[in-house]
């Protein structure tokens, strides 16, 4: 029951890109661990769009939390979708450094390394507490299996924007030991 | 509560707080020095393994509902 070999194509063919995130772009960046739904970034400009597009699919919505989505199929057992918004500049942005990767037989965009880790530090600073685990443990382990220079100043000032200074200094703790 | 009964309760309480502390008197041999060993499966194999694992997380009791209270409602932007 893979999901981007219908969605990628549909969303073509519509003229609406897309990057996929969260777990799914935690996996594509080479830390294996095991998710239960698939996470994509949209441009909020396309939502209406997006949103007769994953009805197409059998979607339905089942939270519109305004900065995001969650979608769940109407029927069988499937991959729940959660679409995230972001303005039509960050998602240029995350566009331009995106990473191609085939997931499924097919292409499809994951965000950069250092994005990637900027959107779960974001997520870490401001998600709800119950995430927070999950998401310092991928921030960690993609710094380690990709051999990311944490000591750079750039993941300072990355660290600094997106969260701040004493979740930089835990994961560089974290991380040498 | 009866005086009897409040009292059978605390001795029995008493009993089972004994025996988990002697229940945690745990010995572990040091397992420092274990080689990190990356991991070799592919994408598409991690995934088929989450979709085999999904029927099983989706009937926990409460998924559901954790699921949807575990995303961040603050806009990102760069």
């Amino acid at each position: 029951m893979p999901i981007f070999d219908k969605l990628t194509p549909e969303a073509m063919r519509c003229g609406l890109k897309f990057l996929v995130i969260g777990g799914h772009a935690v996996i594509g960046h080479g830390y294996m661990r095991a998710t239960a739904d698939a996470d994509i970034l949209i441009c909020k400009n396309d939502r209406a769009q997006w949103e007769v597009l994953v009805h197409r699919l059998d979607y339905i919505v089942e939270h519109d939390g305004g900065t995001f989505l969650q979608l769940k199929p109407a029927s069988g057992q499937s991959w729940d979708l959660d679409l995230m918004l972001v303005n039509s500049e960050t998602f240029q942005k995350l566009m331009a450094a995106a990473k191609p990767t085939e997931i499924d037989g097919t292409r499809v965009a994951l965000p950069s390394l250092e994005h990637l880790l900027a959107l779960k530090l974001h997520a870490l600073k401001h998600g709800p507490p119950r995430r927070q685990a999950k998401d310092q443990d991928d921030i960690v382990n993609l710094i380690l299996v990709n051999k990311f220079n944490f000591r750079a100043e750039s993941f300072r000032l990355i660290c600094e924007k997106h969260a701040d200074l004493e979740i930089y200094e835990r994961i560089v703790r974290i991380c040498t030991q | 509560m009866k005086e009897s009964s409040e009292s059978a309760l605390n001795e029995v309480s008493a009993a089972y707080r004994a025996s988990i502390d002697s229940g945690l008197d745990l010995e572990f041999p040091d397992w420092n020095g274990q080689r990190v060993r990356p991991s070799t499966v592919t994408i598409d194999q991690m995934l088929r393994y989450c979709e085999a694992m999904m029927p099983l997380v989706k009937s926990k009791p409460g998924h559901a509902e954790a699921r949807l209270k575990s995303k961040c409602d603050v806009e990102f932007s760069l």
